[in-house]
């Protein structure tokens, strides 16, 4: 009976003397490596996503010296751990002047603004050197460079259910943790000992999921930030490690890049390079690039926006997760205007709620700009969907298929560079009116009063010009944006719209109403950080 | 008090170290980036005129397919076997 599963050619070697029973006692799996890889359609899916081949990083054998170093990771993480953990101690033992707190100083006037100009030029750049990620991982490889062979923990797998829903656990971590920023106005500045609480919330829960979960599961599924830098840093121009000759990856048969090898870790972020087609997991740390075998994986470079115009198979917790970014930027626009106060007010006033935010106040507006957005796409799948064109498809949270997603998730890939350029924006006030405060704050963390320093009280830019650079970003990931939906509407959704040019109308109508409503905010808030 | 001092300080200069470290490899990675781009552009620059005037009335998708096609024939090329080159070189009673 087991014999039977055997396929054709395939024993040769194995019915031959003592290798018999291992050929009986295994078939399935002897099968699946044997079968010639199928490579059908590959070219023609990963044509438009793969970088050009010239763009190759590790063909400069410097390059490629350092991402084969073991080191190489534990060194991009070493000077942010050294950073960190001066904003956590300086944080509790420092001045309580927030301005002049180092950790405060560094962590709300300059790092938010250095991390989302990472996102937008090279993507998962942060996650390489993430002091927090890294530092769970070194306890849980119990190593801080070198190769081992058991992890320190339980070691168990993300469950599936929740898995499936990709990026939106992220994000409702990012809601909370902003909700608790905001209720203890941490990042106001307020006390720097708030600012170290939180640093030290996440470090914690960091080692809590890695010392329970194998690999990156809480980079990849829970950290607060992943969805952003995935979803923004799809702009970059990063595309991450990526496969050479995708045909050696489909024939490999021990997939050392997700399994680990000799030199290198199975991919922490459980990418596999051979089906990639995007950066919106590739965590760069090297490791599939130090464990293939073959040598065939490169760290490419790729034009910026390719991996959101270009991929093909869209993903709806991406799609849901950049509507709900959205809505969260929005509401902290729009918690800087009097008509939010007087809402928010209101309804702590009614619901017994000691002060801002009030959490329905927080959550409805979100969730009600999010689905204002989603309904809007929507509404245009509505009015040009051919009503010939068959897009219902059933399935689970990820693979269903309906009118409402065939729109929608294109739509709300293209809205990526308008929803990432409002973050930065929103970043810049706190940046030009304060950054300067950093040297002052250094001094004072060295034993120097700096109170004094005219350094304090400098500001790099007044607060009209500050309106006008906001400005300027949402204007540039406007135009970014219509750029992208263009592109993705005349590929993916013209040929199941009855008129395409209406189609493209109505969508670079929509961005162009999230640009201005952006833009308007920022004029309104007048430089409010 | 001296001591507590300077030890903030020797500390603050390593955390200053580290920051321009973090900017030193962000500038060193966008330089590389920078080079492997111009240099990728070179070499597709070099490629087109290599094939001379054909790029003049060829599209860039006939391009890559001629580029391809003359791969193929330098692979098929040395798949040949080198005997009879050898064969000549080394003479008849070698």
């Amino acid at each position: 009976m087991t014999t039977s599963h055997a396929p054709a050619g395939a024993g040769q070697d194995e019915t031959a003397g003592p290798a018999r029973a291992v050929a009986l006692r295994e078939p399935v799996p002897i099968a699946i490596r044997r079968r010639p890889p199928d490579a059908s359609g590959a070219a023609e899916r990963f044509a438009p996503t793969d970088p050009p081949r010239g763009w190759d990083l590790a063909r400069y054998p410097r390059v490629a010296r350092a991402l084969r170093s073991r080191r190489f990771q534990f060194l991009l993480i070493l000077p942010n751990q050294i950073i960190f953990w001066t904003v956590i101690f300086v944080g509790l033992l420092g001045t309580t002047i927030p301005g002049l707190n180092f950790g405060t100083a560094i962590t709300w006037y300059i790092w938010f603004c250095l991390v989302f100009v990472l996102m937008v030029v090279v993507g998962r750049a942060w996650c390489a050197m993430c002091p927090f990620g890294g530092f769970a991982e070194w306890i849980q490889r119990r190593a801080l460079w070198q190769r081992t062979q058991r992890a320190l923990g339980l070691g168990l797998k993300f469950p599936e259910p929740l898995a499936r829903y990709g990026f939106l656990l992220p994000v409702a971590t990012f809601l909370l943790l902003t909700w608790i920023e905001e209720f203890f106005n941490i990042a106001g500045p307020g006390t720097p000992s708030a600012t170290s609480y939180m640093v030290i919330g996440i470090v914690s829960s960091a080692l809590i999921f890695f010392l329970v979960f194998e690999r990156r599961t809480f980079c990849r599924y829970l950290c607060p930030l992943t969805a952003l830098i995935g979803t923004v840093g799809s702009m970059g121009s990063v595309a991450g490690f990526r496969t050479r000759d995708r045909s050696v990856c489909l024939s490999c048969q021990t997939k050392d890049c997700m399994r680990g090898g000799a030199d290198g870790f199975g991919c922490p972020w459980y990418t596999w390079p051979g089906s990639a087609d995007s950066n919106l997991a590739c965590g760069l740390c090297s490791e599939c690039y130090k464990a293939c075998p073959s040598g065939n994986i490169g760290l490419y470079l790729q034009p910026p926006l390719t991996s959101v115009i270009a991929p093909r198979r869209r993903r709806a917790d991406v799609a849901w997760a950049i509507v709900l970014l959205w809505g969260l930027v929005l509401y902290q626009q729009f918690n800087a205007t009097s008509l939010y106060a007087a809402i928010d007010t209101w309804l702590n006033t009614r619901l017994g709620f000691p002060h801002y935010p009030d959490p329905v106040a927080y959550l409805g507006l979100i969730l009600a700009f999010a689905l204002v957005t989603a309904g809007a796409t929507g509404l245009i799948g509505r009015l040009s969907a051919r009503p010939d064109a068959r897009l219902e498809a059933a399935g689970n949270f990820l693979d269903r298929k309906t009118r409402f997603r065939a729109y929608f998730l294109p739509l709300a890939y293209g809205l990526i560079p308008v929803v990432g350029a409002d973050y930065f924006a929103r970043q810049l006030p706190k940046f030009f009116q304060h950054a300067p405060r950093l040297i002052p704050a250094v001094e004072q963390a060295a034993g120097m009063a700096a109170i004094h320093s005219p350094l304090y009280r400098v500001r790099l830019l007044s607060d009209p010009r500050i309106v006008a650079v906001q400005v300027a970003t949402i204007a540039a990931g406007t135009l970014a944006a219509l750029w992208s939906t263009w592109r993705i509407s005349g590929r993916e959704l013209a040929a199941v719209s009855r008129r395409p040019v209406v189609l493209r109308a109505a969508s670079l109508g929509l961005v162009l109403a999230c640009g201005t409503v952006a833009a308007a905010l920022y004029v309104m808030i007048n430089a409010a950080d | 008090m001296g001591l507590e001092r300077a030890a903030a300080g020797l500390w603050m200069a390593c955390v200053l170290a580290s920051l321009l470290s973090v900017v030193a490899v962000l500038v060193a990675g966008a330089l590389t980036a920078v080079r492997a781009v111009a240099g990728a552009r070179r070499r597709a620059r070099r490629a087109r005129a290599r094939l001379g005037q054909m790029s003049r009335w060829c599209s860039a998708s006939e391009l890559a397919e001629l580029d391809q096609a003359l791969d193929r024939i330098a692979a098929e090329d040395r798949a040949w076997p080198v005997l009879s080159v050898k064969s000549r070189r080394q003479g008849p009673y070698s």
